[in-house]
């Protein structure tokens, strides 16, 4: 079998797998999984036969799943009120179901021979259907990774739960020494843990390469209820600054990769950013931890942080710094409630006692809610609500489109309801059959709609998001597909099935027209559609412009041509002048590299939103009150060339501002303002300082432009550029980045790179590579995501409304062809008539024109947001939405007006 | 225990008339039957799942039973399951096929089918 064969395989046989799990209890547990292996033979034999082949049996397997599930549960059901589940002996009079049931299977037969009359017909409903019903089942599974499901191999998760510590603003990270005193003080939270992801560098036998890694303290799997599958976990000692050998715990995939799973690495030393570890256990396959971002595939002890940061070795002590995450289990019996109650209490005695944490609040949250953190996961629900707020409009507009096709069906079929009315049927015994047709078809278009999902997952899966979604139709998605389904279908068949079974039967059996009330549900019918439409078409549009923004903005500085090296030789022991002189030696010999233009260093890229801020004062004035917050970037002289980037005043780092000479340092426009208020003064010339003794003063010698300094539409941050050569002897320089503009295609110039960091040190790991490019369409991602999957949905919606739209205006027209061949018999002219029809068909239309506008324009606050370049009112999008709305409406009631005028006005008068 | 009537059975669905009569040759596992009903023009089409759900039943009457694994195994580890008849499935199908036998003559007598003869 092909791969595609092989893919096409999987998803059918995941497909009958998710029915199978329909049936009852007693027949899944009997034969559920011999259900699945005898279909995925036959798939097997069929697929060899052909794609179409393989396809109908795909069908033919699903409908019949469905239909013995219904009676398997029917079975049990009558078992059970017969008040035994023995069946080991049938009654003598074999039991056959009872009425209800034979009604129900004779309905079912009846409406599977009805769809099956007018195939073109059903077709195109479920397609319609598998549209709407697959396009919300795919974001629903999105949606479901992100937020609702828990983080997988934790035991117990709904008992598990997640502490974040708010000041000021949304909850986030918390400090590990409030965490040390919650943790002795807490008696409805047990196993209480802190851990921090952490990027490791990991050597063994030759090679060194960066991997995830999470700081833990000792209790962090023993809270989680994680059982290791080799070795053992912490002991409550090794979370200690030791004096031997610290321990690791190593991640299943690490083990694998790098160890190929033997037992023997118990014991083993591995080497993490230069110093030797002993590995003491393994964590299970499934287990990684419980955020979305991070994948450790390492973990060490809590106390070995200051050994992986350096730099930042005060974060354990230090009350007023957070930086960790913290889960705990609830105690045996207890809520989350409760465990609040006491947070609170503990929580007013940690601000009473300390000073840093007086503005601190504490909030505990399901698991399940905190894979992501909070400030990320209300942006996430924010943009979740939108999609699936585009999703279900798509949604009805598919069933406003089906619900037109059964009503032009019931009216073709309106002799058979009668006969059946006249023979005895009750109305709602006929409600009951439309309905149990309409399941049917429902039921066709969820199943191809599992297909469609299962198709868009894969797009959605290679979204260069910042961290891997398992996405996937687990039990909540087919739930809510199962939800979707028979909500949709009694959206769309209700109200035909009551309009068809509304009327006395005797005026239908002779065959009378078209009813007086039918058309007003038709016209509500295409208002409705158009509203929605032109609601989807303007979201379409505004999304769309958004995209196309997106991807030419002005970033402030070129992009283009510029190839990334990370490496931090900290990490390798060197310090002060020796980082600098190894970092000044690369930038030189980075601009020789053969193709090279230019080259410079940067601690953080602009746009990539991960700066640090610096409390900064006037000379000589380190007052809380004149403290101004600037983000601060350390570069070399060449950084500002390599970006582009503008001078407006000033000069920029030049190579003469080193080690030994007068501190200086440049803004950008922001930060100048910010400092020219603050100083009452030109920001050029003024001095500034830290506000450390030994700290010297630096001058402001240059102002640049502004630059995109983090996501796209928030106000660029204030930025104070250091020479990396000044703060270098200070220690505080570690990771940097090597920008490399090239002639060429800049991913070319990698290999050199890697070589060129090599040959300085081969023992300095590289982090990351990359260009610049990559770089920021990954901090864009959330953007171009947000923007690419609505416009999309709002695309796909418009086709749907426009196929729609000629739909419903056609069967209104339809019903008329009586009455025009009465009005061409009586004398009027073709072209009067269909001036006249097209007339109707656009007044209508303007009804739901206003009202979908009236929509958009309302939608405005809640999308607003995810804007780019284009103001959520755009006059230009609402009227092109508009005109083009009106297009697709005159043409939908012209064709038809046409055909129907052309007919001879006998036949249209025998037509009904 | 007295052995149960197999007239009670009576009568028997097509599709699991069709199963016993597949089942009275040789024990089969659910891919062969399905084969198997495949080519029987003169049997009614059955997917899977409408045909374990017979095997359900007539395993549930005690008209088949499991035969244990007789390897060809579906998946490495796991034994495929084959189905044969037991006793009283045979006489019960045997109940239905006089029982049809009995219909034949009706509707020959109704004239609804030719006389027996040389075809």
């Amino acid at each position: 079998m092909t791969d595609r064969g092989a893919s096409g395989a999987r998803f059918a046989t995941q497909l009958v797998r998710a029915s199978v799990r329909l049936c009852p209890r007693r027949y899944r547990d009997a034969f559920g999984a011999e259900v699945v292996e005898v279909f995925a033979e036959r798939f097997a034999d069929e697929r060899a036969q052909g794609l179409m082949a393989a396809a109908k049996l795909v069908a033919r397997t699903e409908l019949d799943l469905v239909a013995t599930a219904a009676l398997e549960h029917l079975d049990a059901w009558h078992a059970r009120a017969r008040g035994s589940m023995a069946t080991r002996h049938r009654p003598a009079a074999p039991d056959r179901g009872g009425d209800r049931m034979d009604r129900v299977l004779q309905d079912l037969k009846f409406a599977g021979r009805a769809l099956r009359a007018s195939p073109g017909h059903t077709t195109a409903a479920a397609l319609t259907m598998a549209l709407g019903i697959g396009a919300n089942v795919a974001i629903f599974s999105l949606v479901d990774a992100l937020l609702l499901r828990p983080a997988p191999g934790v035991e117990d998760p709904e008992h598990v739960v997640a502490l974040f510590t708010a000041e000021g603003g949304a909850p986030s990270v918390s400090s590990y020494v409030d965490f040390r005193d919650l943790e002795h003080s807490l008696t409805t939270l047990r196993g209480l843990a802190a851990f921090k992801p952490m990027a490791m560098d990991l050597s063994a036998s030759d090679t060194t390469e960066r991997i995830e890694g999470m700081l833990v303290t000792a209790r962090y799997f023993e809270g989680l209820g994680v059982e290791p599958v080799l070795g053992r976990f912490f002991l409550a000692d090794e979370d200690r600054p030791p004096d031997q050998t610290p321990v690791v715990v190593l991640g299943w995939g690490l083990w694998q990769r790098r160890f190929g799973g033997s037992e023997e690495v118990i014991g083993r030393e591995v080497r993490l950013n230069g110093r030797m570890f002993t590995v003491i256990g393994v964590a299970p396959a499934g287990f990684r931890g419980t955020l979305l971002s991070s994948r450790p595939e390492a973990f060490a002890p809590m106390a070995m942080q200051p050994h992986f940061m350096p730099t930042a070795g005060y974060l354990l002590d230090r009350r007023g710094w957070g930086g960790v995450l913290v889960v705990g289990r609830l105690s045996e019996g207890l809520t989350i409630e409760q465990a609040r109650a006491e947070l609170a209490t503990r929580a007013a005695q940690l601000r009473a006692e300390h000073r840093e944490a007086a503005d601190r609040e504490y909030r505990l949250s399901p698991l399940r809610q905190s894979s992501l953190l909070p400030e990320v996961r209300s942006q996430v629900i924010g943009l979740s609500t939108l999609l699936l707020a585009v999703v279900s409009l798509v949604l009805l507009v598919a069933c406003s489109n089906v619900a037109n096709l059964l009503l032009a069906r019931a009216a073709s079929r309106e002799r058979e309801l009668a006969v059946r009315g006249a023979l005895g049927a009750g109305r709602a015994r006929l409600v009951g059959l439309l309905l149990t047709e309409s399941l049917l078809l429902a039921l066709l278009g969820g199943s191809a709609g599992l297909a469609v999902a299962f198709g868009a997952l894969r797009p959605l899966r290679r979204l260069p998001l910042p961290f891997e979604l398992e996405l996937g139709l687990d039990a909540r998605v087919l739930a809510f597909a199962a939800a979707v389904t028979l909500g949709s279908c009694l959206l769309f068949g209700l109200l035909p099935a009551l309009r068809a079974t509304r009327r006395a039967p005797a005026p239908n059996l002779r065959g009378a027209g078209a009813s007086a009330a039918r058309p007003r549900v038709a016209a509500a019918l295409v208002v409705t559609q158009v509203a929605v439409s032109i609601l989807l078409v303007v979201l379409a549009g505004l999304f769309g412009q958004t995209l196309l923004r997106l991807g030419s903005a002005d970033l402030g500085f070129r992009h283009e041509d510029v190839a990334l090296a990370t490496i931090d030789p900290s990490l390798q022991g060197y310090q002060g002048p020796a980082t600098a002189e190894l970092y000044s030696q690369l930038a030189q010999r980075a601009a020789a590299l053969p193709g090279a233009v230019a080259s410079g260093l940067a601690s953080n890229l602009p746009g990539s939103g991960d700066t640090d801020s610096w409390g900064v004062f006037p000379a000589g004035a380190a007052t809380a009150e004149r403290r101004m917050s600037l983000e601060i970037v350390f570069v070399d002289p060449g950084y500002f060339g390599t970006l582009g980037l503008e001078l407006r005043e000033g000069r920029f780092i030049e190579p003469r501002d080193g080690g030994g000479a007068q501190p200086v340092a440049v803004l950008n426009e922001t930060a100048a303002t910010l400092v020219a208020a603050e100083l009452e003064r030109p920001a050029l010339g003024a001095v500034l300082w830290t506000g450390g003794d030994d700290e010297p003063p630096f001058e402001v010698v240059g102002v640049i432009a502004d630059s995109t300094t983090g996501a796209l539409r928030e106000p660029p941050a204030p930025l104070l550029h250091l020479p990396m050569q000044q703060v270098a002897t200070a220690g505080l320089v570690s990771r940097m980045t090597l920008l490399v503009r090239s002639a060429g295609e800049p991913s070319a110039q990698l290999p050199a790179i890697r070589a060129l960091i090599r040959e300085l040190d081969p023992h300095v790991p590289v982090i990351a590579t990359g260009t610049l490019e990559s770089q920021l369409a990954g901090s864009l991602v959330r953007e171009r995501l947000s923007a690419g999957v609505l416009a999309t949905s709002a695309l796909l919606a418009v086709l749907l409304a426009a196929v729609g739209l000629y739909g419903v205006l056609g069967t209104a027209l339809s019903r008329r062809t009586a009455e025009l061949g009465v009005r061409m018999a009586l004398g009027a002219r073709a072209v009067d008539l269909v001036r006249m029809v097209v007339a109707e068909g656009l007044w209508l239309c303007g009804l739901g024109l206003l009202l979908g506008l009236a929509g958009a324009m309302l939608s405005s606050r809640l999308i607003g947001s995810w804007l780019y370049g284009v103001s959520a009112l755009d006059p230009v999008t609402y009227l092109a939405a508009a005109a083009f709305l009106a297009l697709v409406a005159a043409v939908a009631s012209y064709l038809p007006a046409r055909r129907a005028t052309r007919v001879d006005p006998v036949t249209a008068l025998r037509a009904d | 225990m007295p052995a149960a009537d197999p007239r009670a059975f009576l009568p028997l669905k097509p599709a699991e008339l069709q199963i016993l009569l597949l089942l009275a040759r040789e024990p089969l596992h659910g891919y062969a039957l399905l084969k198997e009903a495949e080519r029987d023009s003169a049997g009614v089409s059955l997917e899977v799942g409408s045909l374990y759900r017979i095997l359900r039943r007539l395993l549930g009457q005690g008209l088949v039973e499991e035969q244990p694994g007789d390897g060809g195994a579906l998946a490495p580890g796991r034994p495929r399951r084959s189905y044969r008849m037991t006793s009283l499935g045979r006489a019960v199908a045997q109940a239905e096929a006089e029982r049809l036998e009995q219909v034949v003559s009706a509707a020959r007598a109704a004239r609804l089918l030719r006389p027996r003869g040389r075809a």
